[in-house]
């Protein structure tokens, strides 16, 4: 996941000079992260990578006013979040609606075998709250400390280390009451 | 579950964007970017016709100043003022007409 520093500079600034090319690489490298830390927020798969789109033209956009001395994943991912969160305010109802009719499709896939386990773990994750969601996907997922996460989310490390645990809590006890003793073949 | 089982389990959960998600953003960045090359283009046309009302404006009222109200008759000897003005009041002119073929040539791209 990670690449060296430099390289990544290197390509900013090319992107920023108007290589488009550059932009591309970018894109490609931070794309399948940011979509998971927006489907954190808006459980939503459709719709969590057109708000990835809109995430990424306010990148290109704001290319320019990155500053080199921070680290340019926490400044992209708090773009992603923050579009997010904006776009969760707009239609909280819609993912309310959204929620419950995962809560039905869980249930039926319990007799299911595990053949897609990423799509259990996911929809496991869709049944959280957003913020322990997010928490969870990027200190596990994208590998980030308590401190990156609190640069991306704006969030306390207090409220993130409670957030972890509870996700925690919550992430297990989800998994293991629609899997069962299946929970064993994801480990 | 313990840590190194969670951080296991949560590895999975990544997810793909469809294949042509890239492409898709490429081309509207493309297309945004021209949007954004003809409103500005857009908002210089309009500059520039502001500006060339203007110098119409300018140029009748320093003409019919210094000239005088007989447009037939340009008395160039004995006011040395007039002719330094004319020529700085043509290069203007040309100036401003320069930009504003340039701007027509670049909105015709």
């Amino acid at each position: 996941m990670k690449v060296s520093t430099e390289k990544e500079y290197e390509r900013i600034k090319k992107a920023i000079a108007g290589d488009n090319e550059a932009f591309r690489q970018l894109v490609d490298h931070y794309k399948d992260h940011s979509l998971s830390v927006i489907r954190s927020i808006l459980k939503d798969p459709i719709r969590s990578e057109d708000v990835l789109q809109d995430a990424f033209m306010k990148v290109y956009k704001n290319l320019s006013t990155f500053r080199f001395d921070a680290s340019f994943s926490s400044w992209l991912y708090r773009i992603m979040v923050n579009t997010s969160y904006n776009e969760l305010r707009k239609n909280k109802k819609y993912t309310a609606f959204y929620i419950e009719n995962i809560n039905k499709i869980l249930v039926e896939q319990n007799e299911l075998k595990l053949n897609d386990q990423r799509k259990f773990i996911n929809r496991v994750l869709d049944t959280m709250k957003p913020d322990e969601a997010l928490v969870l996907r990027l200190h596990y997922l994208s590998e980030l400390k308590i401190k990156e996460i609190e640069e991306i989310t704006g969030f306390k490390s207090s409220k993130i280390k409670v957030d972890l645990h509870r996700g925690r809590n919550n992430f297990h006890y989800k998994l293991e009451k629609i899997l069962g003793k299946d929970i064993n073949y994801l480990l | 579950m313990n840590e190194e089982h969670l951080k296991k389990v949560l590895q999975k959960s990544k997810i793909e964007t469809s294949k042509d998600f890239t492409d898709n953003l490429m081309r509207r960045i493309d297309l945004e970017s021209q949007n954004a090359i003809q409103n500005s283009i857009g908002i210089s046309f309009k500059r520039l016709l502001i500006l060339c009302g203007c110098l119409i404006v300018i140029i009748g009222l320093l003409t019919f100043r210094l000239v005088g109200t007989k447009m037939g008759q340009i008395p160039t000897e004995g006011k040395n003022i007039i002719a330094p003005s004319l020529v700085l009041v043509f290069g203007i002119v040309l100036y401003s007409l320069n930009n504003f073929i340039r701007t027509i040539e670049l909105s015709l791209k």
